[in-house]
């Protein structure tokens, strides 16, 4: 939309003001009774999503998700990574929002990019994996030990696949 | 035409320490592969938006010490843990800041 900022009814008065320097408390203009939360708008430098598929063009596909689109409007930058690439994708025929090619910078083709979370219409979660992550994250140490394994000694997207994703899985994508 | 089809590693490139990153995920579509990428390249200090909420992802960055401060209206974890556990132990440790947008 371009507007600097938005006014906000509530807040006044919650702590939530005292870590926001986003918002501020001003007067109305039309009313110098009345106090008014302003906050700054959104302007992120990047957008992430992971989304089923992209076409040629690098038109997406993107399930169910419909803020997205709002979401790369507002970003400087959206990247976008996607289980499949197709000839080509319209507005008609996308599954859920469609992400017209004009809003992304780059889109990179990564099957199982959402693993271990799932992708919707594709594959669920991965329970024993995540068990496994919440098991991990109970500290500080154990979660270094999660990294190393599955970030830092991993070569690739294709490496983290072979060792990773299990067959159930893999199944889901043709 | 602009050819925008990229690597994983020349995608996450853009992401540098410090940004103020949007994502929109949970326990479906979670961007991890980039994620991934994003903590093996050592990138640092984020600050992450999540609309609506966040999930995975925010609590995989949050334990990878990639991030400065979140700002969503929650970390869940769905089925497996009902606070992100990473994001709750950097919390109660002040080593993230949490700007609450509920």
């Amino acid at each position: 939309m371009g507007v600097p900022y938005v006014p906000i009814i509530g807040l006044i008065g919650t702590d939530i003001l005292k870590r926001r320097l986003d918002m501020k408390i001003v007067e109305n203009p039309f009313n110098p009774d009345v106090k008014t939360v302003v906050a700054q708008s959104l302007r992120p430098d990047i957008a992430i999503f992971h989304a089923q598929s992209a076409d040629k063009l690098g038109n997406i596909s993107c399930g169910y998700d419909a803020e997205v689109v709002m979401l790369a409007e507002g970003a400087k930058h959206v990247i976008v990574t996607v289980e499949s690439v197709v000839d080509k994708i319209t507005e008609k025929d996308s599954v859920g929002t469609y992400i017209p090619s004009i809003l992304v910078n780059s889109i990179v083709h990564a099957p199982y990019g959402a693993h271990p979370s799932g992708c919707a219409g594709l594959y669920d979660p991965d329970k024993v994996h995540m068990q496994a992550y919440v098991k991990a994250s109970q500290s500080e140490e154990t979660f270094q030990e999660y990294l190393k394994k599955y970030v830092h000694g991993i070569s690739s997207h294709e490496e983290y696949i072979d060792m990773a994703i299990p067959d159930h899985i893999k199944k889901t994508i043709k | 035409m602009l050819n925008k089809f990229t690597t994983i590693e020349q995608a996450a490139m853009a992401v540098k320490s410090g940004m103020q990153i949007v994502m929109s995920a949970n326990l479906s579509r979670s961007p991890m592969a980039i994620l991934r990428q994003i903590v093996k390249q050592g990138t640092e200090k984020l600050r992450i938006v999540g609309v609506v909420g966040g999930d995975l992802n925010i609590d995989f960055l949050v334990g990878a010490n990639a991030v400065a401060s979140v700002d969503t209206c929650s970390v869940t974890m769905g089925e497996f843990a009902r606070t992100g556990p990473n994001f709750s132990r950097h919390l109660l440790a002040k080593r993230v800041l949490s700007l609450d947008n509920t």
